[in-house]
């Protein structure tokens, strides 16, 4: 009679700590799915300053592409007072000295 | 109860369960799939994810044309308050154009359609002075438009981006055009869930295909040569009054472009507002008869086929000469009895060459067209290439054969000739013309192979035709303008223009054709000159051309005489 009043009583803890971790689990879940629900603003967000970076860093490089075309740096120079060399002649031997 | 009343009732419910079986019916069944699409359009976002176009980039990996930042503005109709004001406030902000006022209004005033589309590819700073005047009803849509650092430099090589019918990119001409397949990318798409107010729902259902960029194209093109190459044609069209012109530079080891150049060209931003005609490539598209540049190739042909010896001497140079009804005269109507064959390529002797020609006959004059790649197209990987059709051998004459021993009767294009030329230059290999030299993914860099044809000549012949050439530039009638210590293996030409069946008495197109240095070739350039009009000859226009743009190259590639 006891040793059934024993099983009875550990049968009952054993549902009871499943009840209780099931609950546990239930609500973990629903918060992180609450967390993940609200989170598609924060997604956005970075989205929008991951574009707005992408945006500045091709704004950049067109920039650089702009300041070192030949067209540009031609103009410049004859700007700046360059002039291109009217003679130039060529050596048949290298004009350094080697030794 | 009595039982008429209880079968009424119950007759009444169940006309009540019908009708409502009914609806039920409709809107499950018959009218299912289209709430299903509304539903998922209330919850579900789609966007198109654009792939950016690849960009072009010469050798040095400077960007000849690349994308930027762009918008496509639209006008939500329920929301614009007067469209007669809006479309006043928005043309005064976009660049001047006819009727771009009553255009806005015509669209903005529609009463059918709930969104129109006002520009396409505006740039950022008009769409910022557009968000300034605070319009209500006006939006604008992230898009990419192509930009070229170096203006139209490289018009014709390039291509241009425009439409196609359903509004999408779409290359044409040169590089753009050809391809325009590897260049547009694939453009991925998101589908995922979203709330009520547009947001998306992370630990919803979503499906991604991520973009596949474009893919860039590295080129052979040496951005400083092409651009000294164009200042230089710009000036020489001026200076020898030519209608038109062109340049064109291969590696004759590899066939790759080095530059490319011809006037008028046109600008690829605005090629909307240009002439047309002005896009198709001449170079590889337009033909023109060669004229004494031809006769180095007739020369390859009669010395690989050991019909001729450079020293053999002509029988029939003693003055013109009457084939099947016509008379043969040499260029400048000076004679040169027993000229050997270097001599006759220095005279130019036409007179000359209508006995090489006989020497190799049709059928092997023939051959040796098709086997320098005459009447077929090179392969080039631009767009547009076009080639002159040969006429079938069995139709050829000896008149046919005479005339075009010294390049006239015949139609080439430009880079068919720098093409056969260039065998000459690399010891007898008809090489692929190409511009592209690579093609970059996102992970890696495809390289384009050179590709070798045929054998054309063999490496004898080529050293004996390079001799001839380089005798040609040093004692033929050219020989002033040539840079002093430099071997240059060349020839000039000037070739009639056939008008309504026959040649006009006036108009010429000038030439010269060239690598060097003769010993190493480290470039094959052409340069023709259309209707110059300072002189008709080539040996003073073309050719002081060839070697200016020769001398700077020199210079710049650290060649030495």
């Amino acid at each position: 009679m006891m040793k059934k009043t024993k099983i009875l009583k550990n049968n009952q803890r054993a549902i009871f700590l499943i009840v209780i971790l099931v609950a546990v689990f239930f609500l973990a879940r629903i918060f992180i799915a609450n967390q993940l629900a609200t989170s598609g603003k924060l997604v956005d967000e970075l989205k929008e300053e991951t574009n707005r970076l992408v945006r500045e860093s091709s704004r950049l490089e067109k920039e650089i592409v702009e300041l070192s075309s030949l067209s540009r740096v031609s103009s410049e120079a004859g700007r700046l007072g360059f002039k291109k060399a009217t003679v130039v002649s060529l050596t048949p031997e290298i004009p350094v000295a080697l030794r | 109860m009595s039982s008429w009343r209880l079968q009424a009732l119950s007759f009444s419910f169940l006309l009540l369960g019908i009708i409502v079986i009914s609806r039920l019916f409709y809107w499950q069944i018959l009218e299912g799939e289209k709430l299903l699409a509304e539903a998922e359009s209330q919850r579900f976002q789609v966007q198109e994810i654009p792939a950016p176009r690849g960009k072009i980039l010469s050798t040095d990996s400077f960007p000849l044309v690349t994308n930027k930042e762009a918008y496509l503005v639209y006008a939500i109709l329920s929301e614009i308050e007067n469209a007669q004001k809006t479309a006043q406030k928005l043309a005064q902000v976009f660049p001047p154009s006819e009727d771009l006022e009553e255009e806005f209004e015509k669209r903005l005033s529609r009463q059918d359609l709930a969104w129109v589309l006002l520009a396409r590819k505006v740039d950022k700073e008009i769409c910022d002075e557009i968000e300034a005047l605070g319009l209500s009803g006006i939006g604008f849509e992230k898009e990419e438009k192509r930009f070229y650092p170096e203006s139209s430099m490289s018009a014709h090589l390039l291509g241009f981006v425009g439409q196609d019918s359903a509004g999408r990119d779409q290359g044409y001409f040169g590089l753009e055009g050809f391809y325009d397949l590897e260049l547009k990318g694939r453009p991925g798409i998101l589908r995922q869930e979203k709330t009520a107010s547009g947001k998306p729902i992370l630990i919803g259902w979503k499906l991604e295909e991520e973009e596949i960029p474009g893919r860039d194209l590295i080129l052979y093109l040496d951005r400083s040569i092409q651009y000294m190459v164009e200042e230089k044609l710009k000036d020489g069209l001026e200076k020898y009054g030519a209608k038109a012109g062109s340049v064109v530079i291969m590696d004759p080891e590899t066939g790759g472009i080095i530059a490319m150049a011809s006037f008028p060209n046109y600008d690829p931003v605005n090629y909307a507002q240009e002439d047309k005609n002005l896009f198709s490539n001449p170079i590889v598209s337009e033909s023109f008869e060669p004229g004494s540049i031809f006769k180095v190739l007739v020369m390859s042909a009669a010395i690989n086929e050991d019909v001729v010896k450079p020293n053999d001497r002509c029988s029939v140079c003693t003055g013109p000469r009457a084939i099947s009804g016509y008379t043969v005269k040499t260029w400048d109507e000076k004679y040169h009895p027993d000229s050997t064959m270097i001599e006759i390529i220095q005279h130019s002797d036409n007179v000359g060459m209508t006995y090489v020609g006989e020497k190799i006959g049709i059928d092997r004059f023939y051959d040796y067209l098709w086997r320098f790649g005459i009447g077929q197209k090179t392969g080039i990987d631009l767009e547009e290439e076009a080639s002159p059709i040969l006429r079938p051998k069995e139709k050829w004459v000896d008149i046919d054969l005479a005339t075009a021993s010294f390049g006239q009767g015949i139609a080439i294009t430009p880079i068919q000739m720098t093409q056969a030329v260039t065998a000459i230059a690399n010891g007898g290999k008809l090489l692929e013309p190409h511009v592209v030299a690579k093609i970059k993914t996102r992970d890696k860099e495809i390289e384009v192979k050179p590709k070798v044809i045929r054998e054309v000549i063999n490496s004898t012949t080529a050293k004996i035709i390079t001799e001839m050439m380089v005798n040609a530039t040093e004692k033929g009638e050219a020989k002033w303008a040539k840079p002093k210590g430099f071997r240059i293996a060349g020839k000039t030409g000037t070739a009639q223009i056939p008008i309504a069946g026959h040649y006009d008495e006036e108009k010429t197109i000038a030439s010269f054709v060239g690598f060097a240095p003769a010993d190493n070739p480290h470039f094959v350039m052409l340069v023709t000159l259309r209707e110059p009009t300072s002189s008709p000859w080539g040996s003073e226009t073309a050719a002081p051309l060839w070697f200016d743009i020769a001398k700077e190259i020199f210079v710049r590639w650290g060649i030495q005489p």
